[in-house]
């Protein structure tokens, strides 16, 4: 398991409220308020998007939105910073393949 | 309702200074972009070592409370999910142009304080690019604040401090260090971080660099070979490590963007991470009324932000009349000796020699046109 | 590598009116030095959006229509090799231009034009009526009344034409310095004799000055006048404006945009703070002009209106009185060209190229005449410019002359 249930440091693992988000289509649980990039990471999701010209792809980087090499299409909307965007009950997420698409959601 | 005193990064320098002008009666509002004040000190788990003044044997985050309380106790105001977007001169004051998720404003403070930072340093060889790559910083948020692994088992490229240290953080939670390389011959990090992980069997190889990422969509493995004393790569002893995450702990650079725009005065300092403002012993950059402190005065420590911020926090309220110049100076005295004793030794007096040149520009720049343009 | 003490050709400027003229130069077997006071496309070539107009502005005249078609065309179809010929992908994009009316004057006004331009011998001049317009660009806001469209315009990226005009430039043996700012235009007995770039003295047969909006610090008798203009770009988003579009607002504010290959439109061309002179030369922007045009996005592209904008600049042109640039030698002075005064360097970088390099290396014998640019017009003529000015300033002044 990638969560961090209990750390000999840091203790156990708090427990909060779970909310569950939608990416591409398949669900999976999140706590309430974590980074969409959390949550993903902790479902073994690492692959957030494809790029523009050579369509390779992109993932985590700096984990403090300096760099957005991290930016999904969430609820719509494209180049969504996942690394310090919390998540929400029912949030949309999408690999973003390329530009993104504004203003419509597929 | 302007403040009289702006801090744009709520780190332990911002927060240092916000608190020792609030002490005097400024009233001070501190800016921050992220969700949660603190900057980096929360992701430090580690106990502090030094002396008392440096906080030894106090963890990061503890630090982190301790600061935020003070905050609070003196009416620091603190603006969270708030972006600084641009800054700007017109006649004697900076405007500050802020975006706090709903609406674009500007703020229009007396003095600013800019304690924005760092930024960890990239690095290119074939596959960076990938998923699995990753700043240590980044795998310092990620195990630390939010409590998950993006890895199992990691190489950590780099043995300076953050290398070493976000080395043995992640055994604590739980992943598996393969190994650290370091293209230098020596381990540029604390001894003491450096034992930690050789005790754990985690090997240290100097004089060692990446070659390359592999992986279909993700890190798979990563090619690693050694250097000989040129820092050229020794062929045939290239080595192939099932690795699912790399880590770059390559150094930080100074993040004082904010301060390029208001047309302040640089210098590169590669000791301290490359470019910063020059300033003087007050911590006022070339703009008078504008001050840096912390890592974008130059990457340092905790320790050394926090006092810094101090230093900036007095001279703001001094500046504002809210303490006389002789209870200033005495204070003043008093941080400048301590920043002094924390940078000694083989790790702290280059740093010093680089605060040095700092000073010693803006003494230049004073000289040939900062009385003519004050 | 040091500065020479002596060349044959000296352009002041790394621009892309310099290095175009370079290039051609060394090209053609000429010696040539480029002294650039920043780095390479620091000016106007560095902070447009690339767009390639062919025929800007709203000329009604029939005689200069036809002429300054003739030479557009001919920038063109330079333009249309040049990848090839150097050998450097600069993005170019031959996706037309539109200039939008959004109210009913202003699409009657546009018609009466493109008419006249038809008349005057433009054959890929067209109108088109609004539901046309919203065919091609559903994004663009309710209300637009028509539009004037060149299929033959486009855009490019700025940057790496200029870039790619410069090693094509070196590999001819072109020398280019860049951080050595020109002081002086040296000139005695009525002939250059060099230049004195920061206090070291460099003899030179030929000097070209291709410093736009900078030119008239070192020939302030060709009345160049600096400009600064103010842009901003946003974060990349699929395309919503396949071709630069030009349109007015409020009456006086003229507006463009484009969008690059990797999704950044780029927005210019806003209703900028009226400053002194000097002032024009400082690329700071206020934090008024952002939120004035930021506004605008929105207004124009309504369904645009969360999107980030990444960063925001300006840059300062030259401009002239009648918007036509100064190409050419001057009267009484042997050796100095002026190759400045532009606010549209796309339609006219590669003829710019061609032609002075002619002048130079074919002793005056040009494939086009340089009379419609010749800086004699604008020559020890001062006007009274008003100050502090913007564009508006400017454009009203001039039509009060």
């Amino acid at each position: 398991m990638l969560r961090i249930y209990d750390h000999p440091i840091l203790g156990k693992l708090r427990e909060r409220r779970k909310v569950l988000i939608e990416v591409d289509g398949k669900r999976i649980e999140a706590y309430e308020g974590e980074p969409i990039a959390a949550a993903l990471l902790a479902a073994g999701i690492r692959v957030f998007r494809y790029t523009v010209r050579r369509n390779e792809p992109r993932g985590l980087f700096c984990a403090i939105g300096r760099c957005t090499d991290c930016v999904m299409t969430v609820d719509g909307t494209p180049n969504i910073r996942t690394c310090i965007t919390p998540v929400r009950d029912g949030m949309k997420v999408e690999t973003q393949v390329g530009l993104g698409r504004w203003g419509k959601t597929r | 309702m302007n403040p009289e005193l702006s801090v744009i990064g709520s780190g332990p320098a911002g927060l240092s200074a916000a608190v020792e002008s609030a002490k005097y009666g400024v009233k001070v509002e501190v800016i921050d972009e992220n969700i949660l004040p603190g900057g980096q000190l929360f992701k430090q788990i580690h106990k502090f070592f030094g002396s008392k003044a440096h906080h030894a044997g106090i963890r990061g985050y503890d630090i982190g409370w301790k600061l935020l309380k003070e905050a609070e106790d003196v009416k620091v105001a603190i603006r969270l999910n708030t972006i600084a977007w641009g800054v700007f001169k017109s006649n004697s004051r900076s405007s500050i142009g802020l975006f706090d998720q709903q609406r674009v404003f500007l703020s229009k403070p007396k003095k600013l304080i800019v304690a924005t930072g760092a930024t960890e340093n990239p690095l290119s060889f074939p596959g960076s690019t990938l998923p699995g790559v990753m700043g240590a910083g980044a795998v310092q948020t990620m195990i630390n604040i939010h409590r998950v692994l993006p890895g199992r088992r990691v190489l950590m490229v780099g043995a300076g401090n953050v290398g070493l240290i976000v080395s043995y953080q992640l055994l604590q939670a739980g992943a598996d260090v393969v190994a650290v390389v370091e293209a230098m011959p020596r381990i540029g990090g604390y001894l003491v971080h450096a034992l930690k992980l050789m005790r754990a069997g985690i090997p240290i190889l100097t004089s060692h660099t990446i070659l390359e990422a592999k992986g279909d969509r993700e890190v798979e493995s990563a090619t690693i070979a050694p250097l000989d004393k040129n820092g050229s790569i020794i062929g045939g002893g290239e080595r192939e490590l099932e690795v699912d995450l790399i880590c770059l702990a390559v150094g930080l650079r100074p993040d004082a963007e904010l301060c390029r725009m208001l047309g302040c005065r640089f210098t590169y300092v590669p000791l301290l991470g490359g470019h910063v403002p020059i300033h003087n012993e007050d911590m006022e950059t070339t703009i008078p009324g504008v001050y840096v402190v912390g890592d974008a005065s130059g990457v340092e420590e905790a320790s050394v932000a926090m006092e810094e911020g101090r230093l900036a926090g007095i001279s703001v309220a001094e500046s504002l009349g809210y303490i006389t110049e002789g209870e200033a100076e005495n204070e003043k005295d008093k941080i400048r000796g301590r920043l002094r004793d924390f940078r000694i030794g083989p790790f702290g007096s280059p740093r010093q020699e680089g605060k040095n040149k700092i000073l010693a520009e803006y003494r230049r720049w004073l000289h040939s046109e900062g009385r003519r343009s004050s | 590598m040091k500065l020479p003490s002596t060349c044959e050709v000296l352009v002041i400027g790394g621009g892309m009116m310099g290095l175009s003229i370079a290039y051609r130069i060394a090209q053609g077997g000429g010696e040539v030095t480029v002294l650039e006071q920043r780095n390479i496309a620091s000016g106007s070539s560095g902070r447009n959006g690339g767009q390639i107009i062919q025929l800007d502005g709203r000329d009604r005249d029939p005689k200069s229509i036809a002429r300054r078609l003739i030479y557009a065309r001919e920038n063109n179809r330079i333009l249309d090799d040049l990848p090839y010929e150097l050998g450097c992908d600069f993005e170019l994009n031959r996706c037309g231009s539109f200039d939008v009316a959004f109210t009913e004057e202003e699409a009657e006004e546009l018609n009466t034009l493109v008419e006249i331009q038809r008349e005057a011998g433009d054959s890929d001049i067209e109108f088109l009526d609004g539901d046309e317009v919203r065919k091609l660009f559903p994004m663009l806001k309710k209300g637009v009344y028509g539009a004037r469209y060149r299929p033959t315009d486009g855009n490019l990226d700025p940057f790496k034409l200029t870039y790619g005009l410069a090693l094509a430039a070196k590999k001819h043996k072109a020398r280019i310095f860049t951080h050595s700012k020109v002081d002086k235009i040296l000139i005695e007995n009525r002939e250059v004799v060099g230049v004195n770039v920061m206090g070291r003295i460099i003899k030179a047969k030929w000097v070209v000055n291709a410093a736009n909006a900078w030119a008239p610090l070192l020939t302030p008798e060709v009345d160049i006048l600096p400009l600064r203009q103010v842009a901003m770009l946003t974060e990349p988003i699929a395309p919503i404006t396949p071709s630069p579009i030009e349109t007015v607002i409020d009456g006086d504010v003229i507006y463009t945009t484009t969008q690059t290959k990797s999704g950044n439109v780029i927005v210019g061309g806003l209703r900028t703070q009226a400053r002194f002179r000097l002032d024009h030369y400082k690329e700071d922007v206020s934090p008024e002009e952002i939120q004035g045009s930021t506004s605008i996005i929105s207004r124009l592209f309504p369904s645009l209106s969360h999107v980030n904008i990444l960063r925001t600049w300006a840059g300062t042109m030259g401009f002239t009185a009648d918007g036509l640039p100064c190409i050419g030698p001057l009267p009484d002075i042997r050796g100095l060209i002026m190759a400045a005064g532009f606010s549209n360097g796309m339609a006219n970088v590669a003829i710019v190229g061609k032609l002075v390099s002619e002048f130079i290396l074919h002793d005056g014998k040009t494939s086009l005449p340089l009379d419609p640019f010749n800086p004699s017009r604008f020559y020890k003529k001062k006007i009274d410019w008003p100050e502090p000015y913007n564009y508006t300033v400017l454009a009203e002044f001039l039509k009060k002359l």
